[in-house]
């Protein structure tokens, strides 16, 4: 186990590695200045210049990129070119924000999901999988930012339910980008539950614990859902990825102070190569961590992968 | 057993329809809004605070925010006077090299201690010239005299901005320069001086919490010198990046004062008839066409073919709803400058059939870039079928600002539709820095016009200290530029907003740097 765990880390730090290049190469090819960014439209071209200078944006790629390493090397995420704000400061100021946007997505697309998809399998062509179904299918088909919309129009300007849709002051603020957020996952999960609940429900341990006369429920719970888990657990840790991405969408509608915000208007839409850069690295780290975390708990959930660690 | 699903399909196509039913902004069951229990107004920006510091100021968010918590020895009135802020008075000589300033003596900083001095003043201007800064806005001060040596490291100081005494400055430049006052009127160049590397001004509001991505609050400045016009406590703006979402926060009362984009001023409009206080103001703007000069390959009778071809007024009307008004040349109607004379070009799509009539059928056809927006998508397509009527054929090419940003500064590009906004209301804004060869490409003069005889009259502008004269040779330069086509003189924007009902004495201001929020109040 501390040999695979060594291994995992290795291979992380050259993955690392590769992000850091693909994501500064990529940002040197893309069109776009930060300077013009960061000077505005009224500027001289000596201020221009020598703000270029100061930057290190006058050298060529690899002194640009090795610069950036050594900096790395030193834990030193750098500051924004636009907010000369340290970068390392805004993301333990924001990143709190997403993760609590995500897990609260997550949670909600968990429960929401796993539920509908069992009970749709288990009553299956019943009322309540006819409705699931329809959700599924909603669900899957409506963008972020139809339902954000959708949500705070119906919740908040019509209906006045929700009475601010920006900001974090109480977590009633949470709810509408949970949902938002969440729906589409909760969708994919019941989706994943429910085939996976039907072919569970057809194998022969099913049948055995049913005529040895064990109830119903502990069926349903103990041999059916139990063991439907570990593929489950594989699709909302996989999803985990989307929450992140789709956060982009729905903290722009919403006014949420997270790190999708922070990447998509204030790294990429200013061309802030430092922002963009460690911005994509740690969400890089992030993403290595989950699939880390889901292999583990695979692992935990899993006897026969246990069992085929020890033999090799 | 089909029944239940279309039933659920009926349900949520119908919550659909209820809720757009009014174009997304409804307020069927709406009550007004109430006014706030403490005097706090609520703002509405769509990005973050770049800069808290105003030497770093170079975006109009920032710009807006900072000139109520940082003041300049000038500033401009309503009607875009040059008027004293932090000075008493100030005067300038006649031959326009020299600007004397004496201050107002009651001025204390927000940190409660600090009195205004002139050596306050002249650390202030030296830190945003002083490379060690990276200011954006280091060159408001490259005409003192002086500069040059205190850049290079040869001189502490600058050696033409001096203090006589404790209560005057004075500013010396190499030559005459007419609208040098009007740099002083930038938020870069407001008085501050650091502690703790914050910045601390003398403005009727401070920064009380900065941001944290969602909101930042402004609070009242008790040692304001003129506090008794301060009638808001607390200003919080909340960073809200979707104008659908500001406009709904607006009508929920979460925001009290909003900006409205063009796009979104009618629909706003037609949904809320007589709700709230609508404020209009003309901006000093400009959006255009740019032909890459540098580039030869638009013809003068092409360029001028253009400028007949567009039906500018129809667009207006019928795309913008009059949010727009038409531009003759590169001053909007605003500018003291603007000349009701100027012959333009009117539309006429028989000349420009008649001008095309010589040049060759390939080059007639070129690529047209923009910004991609929700904004420009029909406006480009109005413009590429008024263009082919006349027989030119453009390609429309869209591209994100940042990228079509760089690539014209680089020149790659050969034809955009572009727009300028001026950080002060004077001649010089809308000459120099779009049609001097000095600043080609990032400098501002994108269609890399360069005039050896229009520089030299464009210089000779900035050397004309008398006023009158200046504001014919302004014309005059203006004349010339726009019978030479490097551009397609399209329209000046005009800014939207709309406040509550309490809000009072909101007024959008002319220029950025002058919202200091004085006067405003909320009526109970």
């Amino acid at each position: 186990m501390l040999n695979y765990i060594f291994e995992r880390i290795i291979y992380s730090l050259i993955t690392l590695l590769i992000v850091t290049f693909i994501t500064s190469a990529l940002i040197f090819l893309i069109p776009g200045d930060p300077v013009l960014a960061i000077v505005g439209e009224n500027a001289s071209p000596e201020v221009i210049k020598n703000i270029r200078e100061k930057l290190l944006l006058d050298q060529p790629f690899i002194v640009q990129y090795i610069s950036y390493l050594k900096r790395l090397a030193q834990f030193d995420f750098g500051k924004s070119y636009v907010t000369n704000l340290e970068i390392w400061d805004v993301i333990k100021q924001r990143f709190p924000n997403t993760l609590l946007l995500a897990l609260s997505s997550m949670l909600f697309a968990s429960v929401f999901g796993i539920a509908t998809g069992f009970f749709s399998a288990l009553y299956k062509d019943s009322y309540i999988d006819k409705i699931s179904r329809y959700f599924i299918l909603i669900g899957i088909s409506t963008p972020v930012f139809v339902l954000g919309v959708l949500l705070y129009t119906l919740f908040s300007v019509k209906f006045r339910i929700i009475k601010s849709i920006t900001g974090f002051e109480s977590y009633v603020n949470l709810i509408l980008p949970t949902i938002a957020l969440g729906t589409q996952s909760a969708a994919y999960i019941a989706r994943i539950t429910r085939s996976t609940v039907l072919d569970i429900k057809k194998q022969e341990f099913v049948k055995l614990a049913k005529s040895k006369g064990l109830s119903r429920m502990y069926v349903n719970f103990w041999h059916i859902f139990v063991n439907s888990l570990a593929p489950i657990i594989t699709v909302i840790g996989l999803d985990f990825g989307s929450y992140l991405n789709g956060s982009v969408i729905t903290e722009t509608i919403f006014g949420w102070p997270g790190i999708g915000l922070y990447i998509f208007k204030d790294g990429i839409g200013n061309r802030d190569f430092p922002v963009i850069q460690t911005m994509v690295l740690f969400c890089a780290v992030i993403f290595i961590l989950i699939n880390f975390v889901i292999d583990l708990l695979y692992f935990a959930l899993d006897p026969r992968l246990r069992e085929k660690l020890k033999s090799s | 057993m089909r029944k239940p699903g279309i039933y659920i399909l009926v349900v949520f196509v119908l919550l659909i329809l209820l809720s757009f039913n009014n174009g997304c902004s409804c307020s069927s069951v709406s009550e007004a809004p109430q006014a706030p229990a403490a005097d706090i107004v609520k703002l509405a920006i769509p990005s973050d605070l770049t800069a808290s510091d105003p030497a770093m100021s170079s975006d109009v968010t920032s710009g807006q925010v900072l000139s109520k918590v940082f003041e300049k020895l000038v500033t401009l009135d309503d009607s875009l006077k040059i008027i004293p802020e932090l000075a008493e008075t100030f005067e300038v000589s006649a031959d326009c090299t020299e600007f004397k300033f004496r201050l107002k003596s009651n001025v204390k900083f927000s940190d409660g201690v600090t009195v205004l001095n002139s050596k306050i003043v002249k650390d202030s201007f030296e830190r945003v010239a002083n490379p060690k800064t990276i200011s954006p806005r280091a060159n408001l001060f490259d005409k003192v005299v002086g500069y040059d040596e205190f850049i290079a490291g040869k001189a502490n100081t600058i050696s033409g901005i001096t203090q006589p005494n404790d209560y005057e400055i004075s500013i010396k430049i190499k030559q005459p320069f007419a609208p040098f006052l009007y740099n002083l009127t930038m938020v870069s160049a407001s008085i501050a001086f650091l502690v703790n590397n914050q910045p601390i001004g003398s403005g009727p509001f401070v920064i009380a919490s900065k941001s944290d991505g969602a909101k930042f609050i402004l609070k009242k400045n008790p040692h304001y010198h003129n506090v008794q016009n301060v009638f808001i406590d607390e200003v919080i703006y909340k960073i809200v990046h979707d104008q659908m979402t500001q406009i709904s926060e607006f009508e929920l009362g979460n925001i009290d004062i909003l900006n409205l984009n063009t796009v979104n001023v009618n629909k706003f409009l037609t949904n809320n008839p007589d709700k709230f206080n609508i404020h209009k103001q003309p901006k000093l703007n400009i959006y255009y066409i740019a032909f890459n000069m540098g580039k030869n390959i638009f013809s003068d009778n092409l360029r001028k073919a253009m400028n007949h071809a567009i039906n500018k007024n129809e667009i207006i009307n019928t795309l913008m709803k009059n949010t727009m008004v038409p531009a003759r040349g590169p001053f909007p109607p605003a500018l003291n400058a603007f000349d009701d004379s100027i012959a333009d070009y009117k539309y006429d799509p028989a000349k420009a059939k008649e001008l095309l009539a010589k040049e060759k059928p390939e080059s007639l056809k070129f690529d047209l870039y923009y910004k991609s927006s929700t904004e420009t998508e029909d406006l480009m397509q109005m413009i590429k079928e008024d263009l082919a009527k006349v027989g030119i054929i453009v390609t429309l090419k869209k591209m994100e600002w940042a990228a079509l940003k760089s690539e014209i500064a680089k020149g790659n590009l050969s034809c955009y539709y572009v727009n300028w906004s001026a950080d002060f209301p004077d001649a010089h804004n809308f000459l120099i820095p779009l049609f001097h060869t000095k600043n080609v490409g990032a400098g501002g003069n994108r269609a890399f016009f360069s005039d050896a005889q229009m520089d030299q009259l464009m210089d000779k502008l900035e050397a004309t200290s008398d006023m009158t004269e200046y504001k014919k040779l302004a014309q005059k330069i203006q004349q010339e530029i726009v019978n030479k086509a490097p551009w397609v003189f399209l329209w000046h924007e005009i800014e939207f907003a709309a406040s509550h009902k309490y809000i009072e004495g909101y007024n959008i201001p002319k220029i950025y740097s002058t919202e200091n929020f004085l006067g405003l109040k909320i009526k109970r």
